[in-house]
């Protein structure tokens, strides 16, 4: 297992008022992603994943979904079992449009 | 939710939080102990898997045509849905609170489980037998608990057996039910016994179709979140209640089933007992339910269900000191039936398996009739069950005539039982594995164990062929865990056993002070999960 950890501040704030969301799944090549609201302008990311080694892959991806989503006042937490990086930047911006439904 | 959409969702291709947003009445759902609370395995980094952050269980309570139901959905793309301690201790306090609050109308476990969860097995097996327990009080105070079964993993292992002791089973034609997986019993008893490469032959045995025909799921649907709505609310509304007249009816009818269908091995046998003249994969669900709906039960005489039987001398197959008079038999299957007469007081009755042969069908059915025959003669007579077992009996023709229904009675005789003010304990003294182990050992009051004793769930040369872990990792790591380590030691440091007897100890003299004492041996202890279902029960009682 490796740990990674992500922060881009001085985000715009992500719409929408729901508190938290649940994408994905652990399984083979799939991920579970949770988002959370809190205080500020950064998007915090940490990153749990069975597949060790891939730390640039997972900043560059993250770095594209930050410019994508304007995820400001978000934490998310990712429990990874091998997805790519395709699987990964969908279910963050699947994770996004989730919050931004009503609470 | 999507109720506009043209095409109804599929179970079988839904994940347990899509099943379980479109199964209950839109928006009524409330998640208890949400992915929010992060409440993890804490054994999985361990093995350096990753964990969910809802370990692959989704419970709460919402609404069913209006009437609040408890639900607990497993989601079975996380480790094959197995029970692990977070995992197991969320279903038990479920089921706890809705025996024990208002204003619940039924439990529906929404089950996709490849069983118990390897690398906290132990933990998962203690989980499985505390859940049937718990079930089935709910059960008794009168609230319904539905099994709902179509998914990827099927319903195997203690699944099964939660499963059998469901008021009611509701199963797609993609759905399987078990005990052992055909994988297990291909690895056991070699590829002729059971080929899990054979895909038709793995549905003709356990898949959703058979299951029904044979009465082992009480409704088959349509492979639509739908369809299970609407066979749950049927079903609710006239669930069978737990009590012994309707234990002792399914009692007949599993011995009918072991007579009339007890030779055959594969599906078509059935079909044509059944006189049913079209192959049954062939026809359309619709047909298929017709069909079913058409049935003649066939009807033999009176299972012959005893086998040849010899006494035995407890001091000596125990190799303990027992100084109470008994007669005890043993049969060619190894089942223990008799009796102790302690010197002043209540005989107590002796029940169990023997030699470490394996439970099937007819030898599960021995016990359960010796059990309720103690409830009906003698109420309130305490029961001693004896295990020395390798496990459940792994062949095809048990599994296909429904291993896992036989089992669960077992294991619902003996809770109903306790429930009905007998005094169960278990004996290890020998093997005590898988199925067995908890319809005779993890259902009980507790479990005391002779020194000798060997608990287990696997070994761990399996373990480690299943995990892909280093035998010596394991070996390592057991020393420090006993999560999963298989012995005596791991299951007294857990809680599953509560005393052992040792050499200078006279187990009769001994069994006497833990029958005049309720309660006391399970007083201090603390069983894997035991604070979390506490928790659950608390919130879920409270919504």
């Amino acid at each position: 297992m490796e740990t990674i950890d992500i922060c881009h501040s001085g985000l715009k704030p992500l719409p929408g008022r729901k508190p938290w969301a649940l994408v994905g799944v652990v399984a083979s090549g799939n991920l579970e992603v949770l988002l959370e609201r809190e205080e500020g302008d950064r998007c915090y990311v940490h990153i749990e994943t069975s597949v060790p080694g891939f730390a640039t892959v997972w900043r560059a991806v993250v770095e594209d979904f930050v410019t994508r989503a304007a995820p400001g006042g978000l934490r998310i937490l990712i429990n990874d079992c091998g997805a790519r990086p395709d699987t990964v930047s969908l279910r963050l911006l699947q994770g996004a449009r989730l919050m931004e439904d009503a609470p | 939710m999507r109720p506009d959409a043209l095409v109804a969702t599929s179970w079988y291709e839904s994940s347990a939080r899509e099943r379980l947003a479109e199964l209950l009445d839109p928006g009524s759902f409330t998640e208890i102990i949400p992915p929010t609370e992060r409440c993890i395995s804490p054994h999985l980094a361990g093995f350096d898997l990753p964990s969910a952050f809802d370990d692959g269980i989704v419970i709460g309570s919402g609404r069913l045509e209006g009437n609040r139901v408890l639900v607990a959905a497993q989601e079975s793309s996380f480790l094959g849905g197995t029970f692990g301690e977070v995992h197991g201790a969320k279903m038990i306090g479920l089921l706890r609170a809705a025996a024990g609050s208002s204003g619940v109308s039924a439990v529906l476990l929404l089950l996709d489980t490849g069983g118990v969860r390897l690398q906290e097995a132990n933990a998962g097996e203690i989980a499985v037998g505390q859940a049937i327990v718990a079930l089935l009080e709910a059960r008794a105070a009168g609230v319904p608990v539905l099994a709902l079964i179509g998914g990827r993993a099927g319903c195997f292992g203690g699944g099964g057996l939660i499963a059998g002791s469901c008021s009611a089973v509701v199963i797609s034609e993609q759905g399987r039910l078990g005990v052992s997986g055909p994988e297990v019993i291909e690895t056991n008893r070699g590829v002729e016994e059971f080929d899990a490469r054979d895909r038709p032959l793995v549905w003709r045995i356990t898949g959703g179709r058979t299951r029904r025909l044979l009465g082992i799921a009480d409704a088959y649907v349509e492979d639509t979140i739908d369809a299970f709505r609407t066979a749950a609310n049927r079903l609710l509304a006239d669930a069978p209640p737990l009590d012994l007249p309707v234990l002792l009816a399914e009692h007949e009818t599993l011995a009918q089933r072991l007579a009339i269908f007890g030779d055959c091995r594969d599906a078509p046998e059935i079909w044509q007992l059944l006189h049913l003249l079209t192959a049954v994969q062939d026809v359309s669900d619709a047909a298929f339910e017709k069909m079913v709906a058409g049935l003649q039960a066939p009807r033999d005489g009176p299972a012959a269900l005893a086998v040849a039987s010899q006494p035995v001398v407890l001091s000596e197959m125990l190799g303990v000191a027992f100084d109470w008079r008994h007669q005890v038999t043993i049969d060619t299957d190894g089942v223990i039936l008799g009796n102790a007469h302690p010197p002043s007081g209540v005989p107590m009755a002796i029940v169990g398996l023997a030699k470490g042969l394996p439970l099937g069908a007819a030898a599960a059915l021995r016990l359960s009739a010796a059990v309720q025959s103690v409830m009906q003669s003698a109420p309130s007579q305490p029961i001693l069950v004896l295990v020395d077992t390798e496990g459940q009996t792994m062949s095809r023709g048990e599994e296909l005539l429904g291993l896992s229904q036989a089992i669960a009675h077992l294991a619902k005789t003996i809770v109903l039982a306790r429930l009905s003010g007998h005094r169960v304990i278990a004996l290890l003294y020998g093997k005590a594995v898988a199925a067995a182990f908890i319809a005779l050992g993890l259902v009980a009051e507790t479990a005391l164990a002779l020194p000798k004793a060997d608990p287990a769930v696997m070994n761990l040369a399996a373990i480690a062929r299943v995990t892909k872990l280093p035998l010596a990792h394991l070996e390592s790591m057991s020393q420090t865990t006993p999560v999963f380590a298989p012995g005596l030691g791991p299951m007294l440091r857990l809680g599953a056993i509560s005393e052992i007897i040792g050499p200078d100890i006279n187990l009769a003299t001994r069994l006497g002070e833990i029958f005049a004492t309720p309660g006391k041996l399970v007083a201090n202890v603390a069983l894997p999960g035991a604070d979390l279902a506490r928790r659950v029960q608390a919130e879920a009682s409270r919504e």
